[in-house]
């Protein structure tokens, strides 16, 4: 897209430029939330509040990043949001960490595919990660910026990111191989 | 190349983030050390939950989802009419067929009068005949019809 062209169309409140906008960014919208949310349905409802938000706001986007940074930064803000809302409902819920020590091999866990337990390990591993390390990580490897883009969204530098993704997977793979070697051997 | 270095590098070399030498490294060691095989694999199963979750099937609906969001936040006005015409051109459109209808019927209205009484292009005779047809009464009244009835089927012999 021209994205210039489509700015000015969105402002003007044309209804097609925003039915283009959201064909081009809102499932790349979700794949940021799920890095998030971890869970689909969650995602969605938040990708479809961000394209709210962006039709609510667009008349106060002045151009200092481009559209779809503009955009990425609403859905890592509204995700963080919702988490943090998730977390206080969770507060005096049960929560299983994934320390070192806590992960017990749970044999009604045996039940369950393979590829849930993966997925359940991976997203306690995620969460455990410090805020920064964490929207660096989502968005490289779910949405596949580059460092570049991420630095824009982040709005700080590019060596910053560089060292934020170094820090994420070493913390991730700290946490998953404890893991495995408590559970899978 | 110890366990534990390459275990400290597993995610890396998984990432495509080392250089060629430890990555040669890395390949050997994994190839006869089945323990880090073990960590490597399950830490590649794991990674490609991201590419699963990553894949989307797209919904067709979402743009008339967002679009009810935003009509039940205030934000943007129920559609006004089937294409979204402002009230006050719908309004002007109507007021325009009215009139028009008006005219159109005040000018079909004359135009079958006028060709009542200037029936210019029709035979003198035929014209005499629909006159005769459709007129043969008109001088008689409805009062003079009734008042008459009887004497007519008399006439016809009744
Ligand atoms: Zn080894």
């Amino acid at each position: 897209m021209i994205e210039s062209d489509l700015v000015k169309r969105l402002q003007k409140g044309e209804e097609e430029a925003f039915r283009e906008l959201v064909g081009d960014v809102y499932h790349e919208v979700v794949k940021i939330a799920t890095g998030f949310l971890h869970n689909r349905a969650d995602a969605e409802d938040i990708a479809q509040d961000v394209m709210v938000e962006v039709y609510r706001s667009i008349r106060k986007f002045r151009g200092d990043a481009s559209l779809t940074t503009w955009i990425y930064r609403i859905a890592v803000n509204k995700s963080l949001n919702a988490i943090r809302k998730t977390k206080r409902q969770n507060l005096h819920a049960d929560v299983i960490e994934i320390s070192d020590k806590a992960v017990e091999h749970n044999p009604n866990q045996e039940t369950q595919t393979e590829n849930e337990e993966r997925a359940k390990v991976l997203h306690k591993a995620l969460d455990a990660l410090p805020k920064n390390q964490r929207m660096a990580f989502v968005l490289a490897k779910y949405e596949d910026m580059s460092y570049q883009q991420i630095a824009a969204v982040m709005e700080t530098s590019l060596s910053s990111i560089e060292s934020l993704m170094h820090r994420a997977k070493k913390n991730l793979q700290k946490k998953l191989l404890n893991y495995y070697k408590k559970n899978v051997y | 190349m110890k366990c534990i270095d390459v275990e400290n590098k597993l995610i890396f070399y998984l990432e495509g983030d080392l250089k060629t030498q430890d990555n040669i490294f890395i390949e050997k060691h994994l190839d006869h050390c089945g323990k880090c095989r073990k960590l490597f694999d399950a830490l590649q199963a794991t990674w490609s939950v991201m590419d699963d979750e990553k894949a989307m099937t797209p919904d067709p609906f979402v743009y008339n989802r967002i679009m009810a969001r935003l009509e039940s936040s205030g934000m943007k006005k129920k559609k006004a009419g089937p294409i979204g015409i402002p009230r006050l051109v719908r309004v002007a459109a109507i007021v325009l067929l009215l009139v028009l209808a008006g005219f159109t019927g005040t000018l079909l209205g004359s135009k079958y009068v006028q060709n009542n009484l200037l029936p210019e292009d029709l035979d003198p005779y035929e014209y005499y005949a629909q006159e005769f047809y459709l007129d043969s009464y008109a001088d008689e009244s409805i009062e003079y019809y009734i008042l008459n009835q009887n004497e007519y089927e008399d006439e016809n012999g009744k």
